[in-house]
């Protein structure tokens, strides 16, 4: 996606987190009460779940298709 | 079920004639088996005494609950599957099929014969009568048929002679041969090493004819070369009816000494065993009867298992069980010849699309394996879950585990049938012949194998009744 | 009296089986209604009750957890029957109607007894409806989901049999306090139909394999008849919480490989189930409802995006990521009403995903459990990036590959915009979903900082999409699952035994044969054999028994029979 695309994302995003200001926080943990808090976790959480995986799947997971067909009956 | 006994003499009358009555004669023994076994309910056992010598000298037959329940089955059987025979005996010559059908008859004849006599030595002429009869027919299936029978001969004349043996052992302790007599006399004679040695030869005896096991080797081959109605009919009659003297003996006429109880944990072990190298040796076969007889290896280990472990669940569960594959097996083998086939083998593959080509057939057999695999709510479901209840309150876990490991094994080796049936393409169709409209087989052969499938469903849904009505009174006081 | 939708269902399909064209579509369907109706009409209460032998059999018991699931199960097979019409196949069509009626034969039963009968009819029929992908591999894919199922159903009995034999209560429910082996075998049981790692890769072996329309059935029953097990007997477990939130993050991780659309969907499929089983764990009125609706949500959103999924497959005829692309354009429709599906799944505000799976969420939070509560989430980040980010993107948009679509069937558009039109419906009146379950629950979904809170953490998944887009695309690779145990070891294991026991059949058969050769060659001439045994003597081959040579001559004979006679006479005499 071209740069404009992901300009517009980020202000929506940042519309988004400042909804927040608004919002009274629910929820015990210490977390609820930071701003802003769900975004920073929702773009680091898409990051570790993408790199994680994708390091897991070339280390270990990922085998060439028909893998199973090749050596199976 | 007397009249049963002495009809063995139809001879060379008309093929039809003789077919006829070949039909006639177990269906009228089977009204008289559940007759019996009505009396036999209703007000004890029913003693008839052979020329009217009174035990322990003469040979008394006995109908009780078992014993009735027993020659119902057999009787049941042998009807249905003299209706089944019909169509081969027509391409067979008339002097042929006269023969096939007296040694049909004497077949019947035996088996009941064993379920209903009351006396040790009596039985055994009846396992010879069967036997014999029954290597007749099962050599007449042809060249390789011949050589199978030959090697069921040799062991089965081996494992009668054991029985007799073992017999000899035991009149010499107690100098009777009358079973009720016998239950009398044993505990008395003491354990010594004539009534081990008698036990032993009896018990190995009938396991050879049970096909237990490692004993089983005369099986697959004799019952893949026979011919159709003769193995419907042998499958489905001939252990079970074996079972059906290894109880006998074991629970109602030995006493529970150490030698007993010895030969049922060798026993049990034994069927586990066999249990498992039935199934898995099912597993590899490539020709459906020879995959069935495997299978039979194993549903015979079943019931041994719930003999060996003893207690009044297993022993419903095997009693049953003994039912539940008698029918089901029948039908199986049944439905496997009745699919118009070009040649001799039976392999899977040959099943692609047959669903298309014989719809009842083929759902008959489905019915059927589903009862052997242990699918509620047929009758195979129930001989389990009885079977596991027994073995579970024995604390006999390894058996409950393998009972539940067999039932996976005989669900793939099934399925794999049942896929190619339901979901090959069919070859056959690829050219279509109006012309050629073949039917679904004959009546003859269809309506056997649909009954006895009903009946497996039918078994299954009110086993409740068959279980209080009959087993609860069949089973040994423990 | 009053109808069980199961048997509505079945008298359906038997009507199906009979029927063609027109007729049958319109027999499917107005079946399917017809159970549904039955279902929202039923009255509470135990009907059906049989004695058989020792136990009281339950067949229709009809209780506030039984009526909510019986109510979906029969709204996704009429929306799921809408779906297949076209379906030229009728015993896919019938297999789908048996295997819901299945399920919902255990939902509605009263003791555990049925609900194992039903169990196991569930599972072959489910067979039934992969294999109706006739492909190889869905033949192949079928075998191992039968051996999968058979040996759960295998547990369920062992376990059943453990509880019956040592007095337990054939009532279907929980265990109460003791959790002896009856609890674990079931549970194991059930947690291989509800997917559970590490006894779920049946489901994304097999669920892809069937064909376009039954993989929308496929993903309703199975697991979600597993979970109202779950809800019913098993409540309040901390080994199902983080079993739970384990499968929500396994699913999504295993995703991020997929490269086939509807194994991706099927891997959230298991993600998605996590949340249920966590709430189910978590074991609060409020986790137990949220599992409750999140099953009733997620059986409407998967389905639509199962179907539109199928859609696309039967537009283009190519189910890859790598090799989709760009026909967005020229599928609108199918693109706004998936884009409902995955709006739903990811937990957007005014679609149904948000009022449901924030309840577990929430629950987790207000148990203390901020771990999993923290886990959750971000499987939920995980969930958006997947279904509603990138398989989207490299389905519909992105480079386009010369694609041309051909126009999807009618009937699947109309069943897509029924599911699409309860998943908005739910999502905009929650209050109609709580007033059905169970427990009654006092939560309401649409606080400022609740959707605040959902709006930010979808954008920022959105930026790490489109910071991460390149290394997204869809690789041409398998991953590996736990099905390797037994898709590896197994058949060689299998083979080995088979040799073990011929073996053993054959040294029998040689040693016997090795007995009966030596002692036929006796018995051709059994007077020269024995003779050679007494004086040990050895010459070549026996020669067979000629009777010429050995008759007793007949004087010899009488003279043996007189002398008899009068040594018995003067015996007795």
């Amino acid at each position: 996606m071209t740069a404009g695309r992901g300009a517009l994302i980020a202000t929506a995003a940042a519309a988004t987190g400042a909804l927040d200001l608004l919002a009274h926080p629910h929820g015990d943990t210490w977390w609820h009460h930071l701003a802003g808090f769900d975004l920073v976790y929702g773009f680091l959480g898409c990051a570790a779940i993408v790199i994680g995986s994708k390091a897991l799947g070339k280390v270990w997971l990922q085998r060439r298709e028909r893998f199973y067909e090749d050596t199976e009956e | 079920m007397i009249a049963a006994l002495v009809v063995p003499l139809v001879g060379r009358v008309s093929a039809r004639l003789a077919h006829g009555i070949t039909v006639v004669a177990p269906a009228v023994a089977l009204v008289c088996a559940v007759m019996a076994l009505r009396v036999a309910l209703d007000s004890g056992p029913w003693h008839y005494y052979l020329g009217g010598w009174a035990p322990p000298w003469g040979i008394e037959y006995v109908v009780d609950p078992l014993g009735g329940g027993m020659a119902v089955l057999v009787a049941l059987l042998a009807t249905l599957v003299a209706i089944y025979a019909g169509p081969h005996l027509r391409a067979l010559s008339p002097r042929r099929a006269a023969v096939f059908n007296s040694l049909f008859l004497l077949l019947t004849s035996g088996l009941l014969g064993i379920t209903l006599t009351g006396d040790l030595f009596n039985l055994y002429v009846f396992v010879e009568i069967s036997s014999l009869a029954a290597y007749a027919l099962l050599a007449s299936g042809g060249e390789r048929a011949i050589v199978a029978t030959f090697r069921y001969l040799l062991i089965g004349t081996i494992a009668a002679s054991f029985y007799l043996l073992g017999i000899g052992y035991l009149y010499a302790l107690t100098g009777t041969v009358n079973m009720a007599d016998l239950a009398m006399r044993l505990p008395q004679a003491g354990g010594g090493s004539a009534m081990t040695v008698g036990v032993v030869l009896i018990v190995v005896g009938l396991a050879i004819k049970m096909a237990v096991f490692p004993l089983h080797g005369w099986m697959p081959d004799a019952y893949t070369y026979a011919p159709p109605p003769v193995t419907m009919f042998i499958a489905a009659v001939m252990s079970k009816v074996s079972a059906y003297a290894l109880l006998r003996v074991l629970f109602f006429v030995l006493p529970r000494t150490g030698a007993v109880e010895t030969a049922l944990s060798v026993l049990s072990w034994v069927a586990a065993g066999g249990v498992l190298a039935g199934s898995v040796l099912a597993l590899a076969q490539t020709d459906v009867r020879r995959m069935l007889a495997y299978s039979s290896v194993g549903q015979m280990g079943y019931v041994v298992l719930g003999l060996s472990i003893g207690n009044a669940a297993a022993l419903t569960g095997a009693l049953l069980h003994i039912m539940g594959h008698a029918v089901a097996k029948a039908s199986l083998f049944g439905a496997v010849a009745s699919l118009p086939r070009d040649t001799v083998q039976a392999d899977i593959a040959g099943f692609a699309g047959a669903s298309r080509r014989a719809p009842l057939t083929m759902a008959a057999f489905t019915l059927a394996a589903l009862s052997l695999v242990g699918m509620p709510p047929t009758a195979g479901f129930f001989s389990k879950w009885y079977l596991l209840q027994g073995a579970i309150e024995a604390d006999a876990w390894l058996f409950a585990a393998v009972l539940l490991v067999s039932s996976l094994l005989s669900a793939v080796y099934f399925f794999r049938v049942i896929e190619q049936i339901y979901f090959a393409p069919d070859p056959a169709a690829a050219e279509p012949d109006r012309s050629r409209c073949h039917p679904e087989v004959s009546l003859r052969l269809l309506g056997p194998v649909i009954t006895l499938s009903a009946a497996v469903l039918l078994i299954g849904l009110f086993n409740g009744w068959f279980v209080t009505t009959v087993i609860r009174h069949a089973l040994p006081e423990l | 009296m009053t109808p069980h939708p199961a048997l509505i269902l079945f008298a359906t399909a038997v009507l199906v089986g009979l029927s063609r064209g027109r007729v049958r579509a319109g027999l499917l369907l107005a079946g399917t209604i017809a159970a549904l109706v039955a279902a929202v009409t039923l009255p509470h209460g135990v009907h059906w009750g049989y004695a058989v032998g020792d136990y009281q059999l339950q067949l229709l018991r009809v209780d506030p957890l039984s009526h909510f699931f019986g109510l979906i199960f029969t709204l996704i097979m009429a929306v799921g029957a809408l779906y297949a019409l076209h379906a030229t196949r009728a015993g896919e069509h019938g297999a789908t109607l048996v295997y819901a009626g299945g399920a919902l034969g255990v939902v509605y039963a009263g003791d555990w007894v049925s609900a194992f009968v039903w169990w196991e009819l569930m599972s072959i029929a489910s067979l039934v409806v992969v294999w109706s992908g006739d492909t190889d591999r869905a033949r192949a894919a079928g075998f191992r989901y039968l051996f999968v199922h058979v040996a759960g159903g295998s547990l369920f009995f062992a376990g059943l049999a453990v509880h019956l034999s040592g007095g337990g209560p054939l009532e279907f429910g929980p265990f109460g306090e003791t959790h002896g082996w009856a609890y674990g075998l079931i549970l194991l049981a059930v947690a291989v139909n509800a997917a559970i790692p590490p006894f779920h890769a049946w489901l994304a072996d097999a669920y892809p394999e069937a064909s376009i329309t039954g993989t929308v059935f496929l993903s309703a029953f199975t697991t979600k008849t597993a979970v109202y097990v779950l809800i019913r007997v098993f409540p309040n477990s901390d080994l199902l919480l983080w079993a739970g939130v384990l499968m929500a993050l396994y699913g999504v991780v295993y995703a991020v490989l997929e490269n086939d659309i509807r194994r991706l969907l099927g891997y959230h499929i298991i993600s998605q189930v996590g949340y249920m089983v966590a709430g189910v764990g978590l074991g609060t009125p409020l986790a137990l409802a949220g599992a409750a609706a999140h099953a009733f949500c997620h059986i409407l959103y998967k389905a639509l995006l199962l179907m539109g999924a199928g859609a696309v497959m039967t537009a283009t005829g190519r189910r890859k990521l790598t090799e989709l692309g760009g026909v967005g354009r020229q599928m609108p429709v199918v693109v706004a009403l998936y884009f409902v599906g995955a709006f739903s799944i990811s937990g957007v505000p005014l679609f149904n995903g948000f009022i449901s799976k924030s309840m577990i969420i929430t629950a987790a939070g207000d148990e203390g459990h901020g771990i999993a509560e923290l886990l959750l989430t971000l499987a939920s980040v995980g969930t958006f990036l997947h279904t509603g980010l990138k398989l989207p993107y490299f389905t519909f948009f992105g480079p386009s590959r010369g694609l041309r679509p051909t126009p999807v069937p009618a009937n699947m558009i109309a069943a897509m915009v029924v599911a699409s039109i309860c998943c908005i419906g739910l999502g905009l009146a929650p209050g109609w979903l709580y007033a059905r379950l169970a427990t009654t629950v006092d939560y309401h979904p649409y606080t400022l900082d609740h959707v605040a809170g959902s709006l930010q953490l979808l954008g920022g998944t959105a930026l790490g999409f489109w910071w991460l887009l390149g290394t997204l695309k869809g690789e041409a690779t398998e991953s590996l699952d736990t099905d390797w145990f037994y898709r590896k070891p197994v058949p060689e294991v299998m083979a080995w035994l088979v040799r073990a026991a011929a073996a053993t059949g054959r040294l029998a058969h040689a040693a016997a044969r090795w007995v009966v050769q030596t002692a036929a060659g006796y018995a051709a001439n059994p007077l020269i054999g024995v003779g050679r045994l007494v004086t040990g003597a050895s010459d070549g081959a026996l020669s067979p028994y000629d009777e010429n040579r050995y008759r007793f001559p007949i004087g010899v004979t009488v003279l043996w029979v007189v002398l008899a006679v009068g040594l018995l006479s003067l015996l007795i005499g």
